[in-house]
């Protein structure tokens, strides 16, 4: 890809301020403000119904704020001239007529993007459609195929940014791999790429930020890594002197809950200490191991989603 | 502008849509050739000849209708936008353009069928022969009605974004609102679309309006409708 390409001054990719959409009553997106950095991968999570997509179709221009502002390297987002080089995106559906033929929906787009005929054949290849799927007509298209159109049709400008709309919905998992390395691939050669994926699991391996979003508000905004330390770690042991241990532990200032009778798990402290601990008192440990919250525990413990 | 155009020819072209119309206008054509030459009774005057010749510009109205709402219905309208270079005003005046041009097409068509048909059958009939002048003013006439229809059409099915009511609407409009307005203001009808497309197709006639007052109230329909759905497409949200 043709990562020297830049389009304006901006350092962020994509900057959002305030951003509010309304329809009707219903707020959808409500005054969310995040920054997409250049070069990185970002997840944009959320619960189901988080206003994901309305976000993100406001950061591509596709609906109109009701107030703040969305830019793209620096225009903003409603004025910005739209083009396959510097924005690919994929909001689902795919956007392609059932009564069309995907290689026709991929060339029809190059034509109005401005882009060789050409190129349509090396996207389908990129997304693994093979020659008699291109001609099959949409319409009989699986979730999986369909989802390939719609990335091809994200990939046929090369472009700098990629705005992604759960992209991994019905793909296989060799599929979700093909993709992980692609995005991976781009952001390593300078690309940008904003997904959106209610599966942070699957999605957090090919993240290097989040945005997480619910009711259409922010809820945590930066690195994956700060996500996953911000879930409470637990050391897990097992003894058949838990009672002592505990009392080694409360000195040391951690705290001990049981578990499934000779089991404790020891909040506060590393694993190290505890097995120090233990050392230095005598105390026989058959088991020690740390358990890391899950993105999914942290994932709930901000949306609050466990509880729904 | 040349690559919208080509991107929106593609889309128009690679459906079936267009083939169904095709396949539509030559038998409308040949049915109406049949039912005013041969089913209605002798045909001793000029516009009774003429309206052999007619075509139904209301099919193109559908044929335009039907495809750009079916970009909103089918959400093809977004990714076009997405990558177009231009604003999306300029995207959906190139989709009408092609609108225009498939009209024309299929214009040129039906009024080839209809005149290849008739004139033979014509001949049969008592009065005046229709002269090459006559058939031309009548093939001119069928043109432009097809090609504002068509135009007119896409702009309201941008406006409308949804084939199925987009059709019922034009239905009621054009079996009951008209209907209605006759009775009530019989020269009326004649400033409604619908009224000067028959018009100037010589489905009618014996009006108050001369074809070329028809064909000037139907270009504005036209150029209204389409300024107005230009506008709002740059206004309006992307599904």
């Amino acid at each position: 890809m043709t990562s020297s390409r830049t389009f304006a001054g901006d350092p962020a990719a994509i900057r959002v301020e305030g951003l509010t959409k309304r329809y009707g009553r219903r707020t959808a997106v409500d005054d969310l403000s995040f920054t997409v950095g250049s070069g990185r991968v970002t997840g944009f999570f959320g619960p189901n119904g988080a206003g994901k997509t309305t976000a993100l179709k406001a950061v591509v221009g596709l609906a109109r704020p009701t107030a703040g502002r969305a830019f793209v390297r620096g225009t903003s987002a409603t004025t910005i001239r739209p083009d396959a080089r510097l924005l690919g995106v994929h909001i689902e559906p795919c956007g392609a007529h059932p009564g069309r033929t995907g290689r026709a929906h991929l060339r029809s787009l190059a034509a109005l993007a401005g882009l060789s005929r050409r190129r349509v054949g090396e996207v389908l290849e990129l997304v693994g459609l093979e020659e008699e799927a291109a001609k099959l007509r949409v319409g009989k298209y699986s979730m999986g195929m369909r989802q390939r159109l719609g990335l091809a049709a994200a990939l046929l400008g090369d472009p700098e940014i990629l705005v992604l709309d759960e992209p991994v919905n019905g793909l296989d998992p060799q599929g979700i791999r093909w993709l992980r390395t692609l995005l991976r691939d781009r952001a390593a050669n300078g690309g940008t790429v904003l997904l959106s994926s209610h599966m942070l699991g699957e999605a957090a391996q090919t993240v290097d930020d989040v945005i997480l979003i619910d009711r259409g508000r922010l809820v945590h905004e930066g690195a994956i890594r700060d996500l996953e330390r911000s879930g409470e770690s637990v050391v897990v042991v097992r003894t058949a002197e838990a009672e002592r241990l505990s009392g080694l532990v409360a000195r040391a200032g951690g705290r001990t809950k049981r578990e499934d009778g000779d089991r404790l798990l020891v909040e506060g402290l590393g694993v190290a200490e505890v097995a120090r601990l233990a050392h230095r008192d005598g105390v026989l440990l058959e088991e020690i191991v740390q358990r890391t919250a899950s993105l999914e525990d942290a994932f709930f413990g901000l949306t609050g989603g466990a509880e729904r | 502008m040349s690559h919208l155009l080509r991107g929106e020819l593609i889309k128009t072209v690679t459906t079936r849509t267009v083939l169904g119309f095709a396949v539509g206008g030559v038998a409308f054509a040949v049915l109406n050739v049949l039912a005013v030459a041969m089913w209605s009774g002798t045909l001793d005057e000029v516009p009774e000849k003429e309206e052999a010749l007619s075509a139904l510009p209301i099919l193109l109205l559908l044929w335009g209708l039907v495809g750009t709402a079916g970009e909103y219905r089918h959400r093809t309208a977004a990714p076009a936008a997405l990558v177009g270079r231009r604003h999306r005003g300029a995207v959906l005046s190139a989709r009408i353009a092609v609108y225009a041009l498939t009209g024309l097409l299929l214009g040129t068509l039906t009024t080839m069928v209809s005149v290849g048909l008739a004139l033979p059958l014509l001949g049969d009939h008592p009065g005046p022969d229709l002269t090459s002048g006559d058939v031309g003013a009548v093939v001119a006439g069928n043109l432009a009605a097809f090609v504002l229809s068509a135009i007119l059409g896409a702009a309201l099915g941008a406006l409308i974004r949804s084939p199925v009511l987009g059709v019922v609407v034009l239905l009621i409009v054009n079996f009951a609102v008209v209907p209605l307005l006759s009775g009530v203001w019989e020269s009326g009808v004649n400033l409604t679309p619908f009224g000067a497309a028959g018009i100037l197709s010589r489905m009618t006639h014996h009006t108050t309006l001369s074809v070329a007052e028809a064909g000037w109230v139907l270009a504005a329909w036209t150029v209204a409708v389409t300024l107005v759905a230009v506008i709002v497409e740059r206004r309006r949200d992307l599904a």
